[in-house]
């Protein structure tokens, strides 16, 4: 199990490679169930010896706040005004100045989305590492724990400006995995290049290359004439439906949209852009707009190990109406967001936005006002919710594209653990 | 009746220059949008058509009957959303009139009969909505703690709400119902009026918060003949949400909402408003080829719905049908 961590190129080595590691990968596999990777255990917000802990691990200067609505303060409550996205809450030289720019894009909403945040994550990390150095080099085992006090300082800067995405918690988990199994007697630089190499394979084989393979099996799923539903932004789907386009198919697009991230207005652009003919509206047009459809394909935050899916907010609810209206449904995901947590609702685990985007915005001038004049002084008995995901039950979706195939959502926990062992073992 | 009839029933009653002020006011109001609330609607259209009616009854009663019928038509089709309303409410007054002149009390004159008839008429409609939050079968529906979710802002619900908070606490969840966003209102009413517990929520949040919900209260702009509500865009998510957790949908409607038409096909309905308020101009020129739609109504079928409140108590969508054939004449349900 030394082996540099470059020989994963093909699935055949994949496959013979994982059989053939004997103990040591079985080892590691264990050792990844057992929950000892980082981000396993959620902070759960109304307990207060776990708040507590996770105050004193804190990097920035952050308040840790609870929800005002009882039944969400278990969750990290929303501080966009705070300390990170002003950018005075950064320890000095603490964290690598890419990883603190990129906090700050994730805690404004710059960077979003499941594949451009965790990309983008990606590429922060390549440079942390390559700008890896120690002062005191006495034996070769600081370098595995140098680099990952330097990896868990990362993780820790970022989750406090956003929440980690299932995929970004998936590369961690990987790259722990990586540093734990580099050779014990190694130089500096001759670490800095296996690390450098395993998140550039972890860059190729489990970001880029996937949305090009599930743009290749989906688009051939699409007919002439088809009016497809999709439902706010996905990278992923988009790039699922430029392809098809590409390939000469006439089709048409209905992008379903909801306040208040409107993020359906960037699909349709983008899809404008394409060429390719597209139908825009509201969630309150659901039915109306999913009525004439024949396929509905949706973007994924997450596909849980019992088949269910989480993604943005409303998600669900184009589900379930296109599955009263008979219309089948796919998801388009990479299996770098397949995970191994089970959630049965909406409320369980989830991330809150600015409740007061609620309000409507200059740019919304036909729609009700009455509450922006109440903007700082909301009677307490007036709350808002503004999460940012929901969980699709398995039991509506046909099938999820993922870059393995087209499989039934519920089998995502087996591509899950096969992927895995890949990824650790050499 | 045809366009020519209507068009000379509407000619032969501008000589009546009273009536015709009142048509002609209404059917400014009308045309300007000034009403929000059905209640408003019904009321007027039942003081309009009394002018007409006592006005126009001396010639006969098909005399009556055909004024009233065009003056009916002619309003609701300026009336947009409430379009049924007008038009109920003008069966109601025709079976009056009918039943007036089948029946008149001798001793006075056929328009005295009239103005009396229907004066008592609208003394009872006028309270309509009264009847309705107060009728004890309607009252009982919601219980202490209770948490009920609804959508937008329906007047109907909105006195309802109202109503039960002086009784009990409870608390409310709201959709704000987007574009319009009308349930930031009905919020600032129920929180601040009210001081019940609010919740708002986007209507992409439905599903994640149905969970929590006790009772789905919605209203609408008419309950056919087969118990379907018509209601605004976005109300078929909410029922079919509440239906997937197995929440009760109780749709709350007065009588004069009560259409003897039936759906015959489930978009027939559906009218498709102006895109910009749900992309305003600039924005939407920088996507010209997309096309944008924005649908005003859905119809919720009766098998989605648990129940339906009215001025008449509570009753089940299924029997609609029959309060139909109480309230109106055969022959007047097509106008």
């Amino acid at each position: 199990m030394s082996e540099a961590p470059t020989d994963l190129s093909t699935k055949s080595e994949r496959s013979s490679g994982k059989r053939g590691k004997g103990g040591g990968g079985g080892g590691s596999g264990q050792s990844r169930h057992q929950g000892k990777a980082t981000g396993r255990a959620r902070v759960q917000f109304d307990d207060p010896s776990r708040v507590a802990r996770a105050a004193k691990a804190q990097i920035t200067s952050r308040s840790i706040q609870q929800s005002d609505v009882p039944f969400l303060q278990h969750l990290p409550q929303y501080e966009g005004n705070t300390s990170i996205s002003r950018g005075s809450g950064f320890g000095t030289g603490q964290v690598h100045p890419a990883i603190q720019a990129l906090g700050v894009k994730y805690a404004q909403g710059v960077i979003t989305g499941g594949h451009s945040r965790c990309l983008a994550f990606v590429n922060a990390m390549e440079e942390v590492f390559g700008d890896f150095v120690m002062t005191d080099m006495n034996n070769a085992q600081q370098i595995h724990r140098e680099s990952s006090k330097l990896l868990n300082r990362c993780v820790q800067f970022v989750v406090e400006c956003r929440p980690l995405s299932v995929s970004m918690g998936n590369f961690v988990r990987y790259l722990k995995e990586q540093i734990a199994h580099l050779p014990l007697v190694l130089s500096l630089p001759e670490a800095r290049k296996l690390i450098l190499e395993a998140i550039d394979l972890f860059r190729e084989k489990r970001l880029l290359l996937p949305v090009n393979e599930i743009a290749d099996i989906g688009s051939k799923l699409i007919g002439r004439g088809e009016k497809i539903v999709v439902y706010a932004y996905s990278e992923v789907v988009l790039n699922l439906l430029k392809q098809a386009r590409t390939m000469g198919t006439d089709f048409l697009v209905i992008v379903i949209d909801s306040r208040p991230l409107y993020e359906g207005r960037r699909m349709a652009k983008a899809l404008d852009e394409a060429g390719i003919n597209t139908d825009y509206g509201l969630l309150n047009g659901a039915s109306y707009l999913i009525h004439s459809a024949t396929k509905v394909i949706l973007g994924a935050h997450s596909i849980m190990a019992d088949g269910s899916v989480t993604s943005r907010i409303g998600t669900a609810s184009v589900a379930l109406l296109a599955k009263s209206l008979h219309v089948p449904i796919l998801v388009a995901c990479e299996a770098v967001k397949f995970s191994d947590r089970v959630q049965l609702d909406s409320i369980a685990f989830n991330e809150l936005g600015d409740p007061l985007q609620l309000l409507p915005s200059a740019c919304e001038r036909s729609a009700d006002a009455s509450l922006s004049e109440l903007r700082d002084k909301l009677p307490s008995n007036l709350r808002m919710i503004n999460m940012l995901y929901d969980v699709t039950p398995a039991a509506y979706i046909q099938a999820a594209i993922c870059e393995v195939g087209v499989i039934p959502t519920t089998s995502a926990l087996v591509i899950y653990h096969e992927m895995s062992d890949y990824t650790t073992s050499y | 009746m045809d366009t020519k009839d209507l068009e000379a029933a509407i000619k032969a009653l501008s000589s009546h220059k009273k009536a015709w002020k009142f048509v002609e006011a209404f059917s400014h109001e009308l045309l300007r949008g000034s009403y929000t609330d059905s209640s408003d609607v019904a009321n007027t259209t039942a003081e309009v058509l009394k002018v007409v009616a006592v006005a126009t009854c001396m010639a006969g009663l098909d005399n009556v009957r055909r004024s009233l019928r065009a003056v009916g038509r002619y309003l609701a089709g300026l009336a947009g959303n409430y379009k049924y309303v007008i038009g109920n409410v003008t069966r109601r007054v025709l079976k009056l009139v009918q039943e007036t002149f089948d029946d008149p009390d001798e001793e006075f004159s056929i328009q005295e009969n009239i103005k009396e008839a229907l004066s008592l008429f609208l003394d009872e409609f006028n309270q309509t909505r009264d009847t309705m939050v107060t009728n004890a079968a309607v009252a009982e529906q919601i219980h202490s703690a209770e948490v009920i979710l609804t959508f937008g802002r329906s007047a109907t619900v909105e006195r309802l709400l109202l109503e039960a908070a002086k009784k009990r606490t409870f608390e409310v969840v709201i959709a704000e119902n987007s574009p319009r966003g009308d349930g930031h209102g009905l919020a600032k009413v129920l929180a601040s009026e009210a001081k019940l517990e609010v919740t708002l929520i986007p209507d992409s949040a439905i599903f994640a918060v149905m969970p929590r919900v006790h009772k789905v209260i919605i209203g609408g702009e008419a309950v056919l003949a087969n118990g379907s509500l018509l209601a605004p865009a976005g109300t078929l998510l909410v029922t079919t949400v509440a239906r997937h957790y197995s929440k009760p949908v109780v749709s709350c409607a007065e009588l004069y909402k009560l259409t003897p038409l039936f759906p015959l096909s489930t978009m027939a309905d559906v009218k498709l408003l102006h895109p910009a308020t749900i992309l305003n101009e600039e924005i939407a020129s920088e996507m010209p080829n997309v096309n944008i739609v924005n649908p005003a109504n859905d119809l919720v079928p009766a098998e989605m719905i648990s129940l339906l409140l009215s001025d008449n108590g509570g009753c089940s969508p299924v029997v609609v049908h029959r309060l139909v054939k109480q309230l109106y004449d055969e022959v007047d349900v097509p106008l």
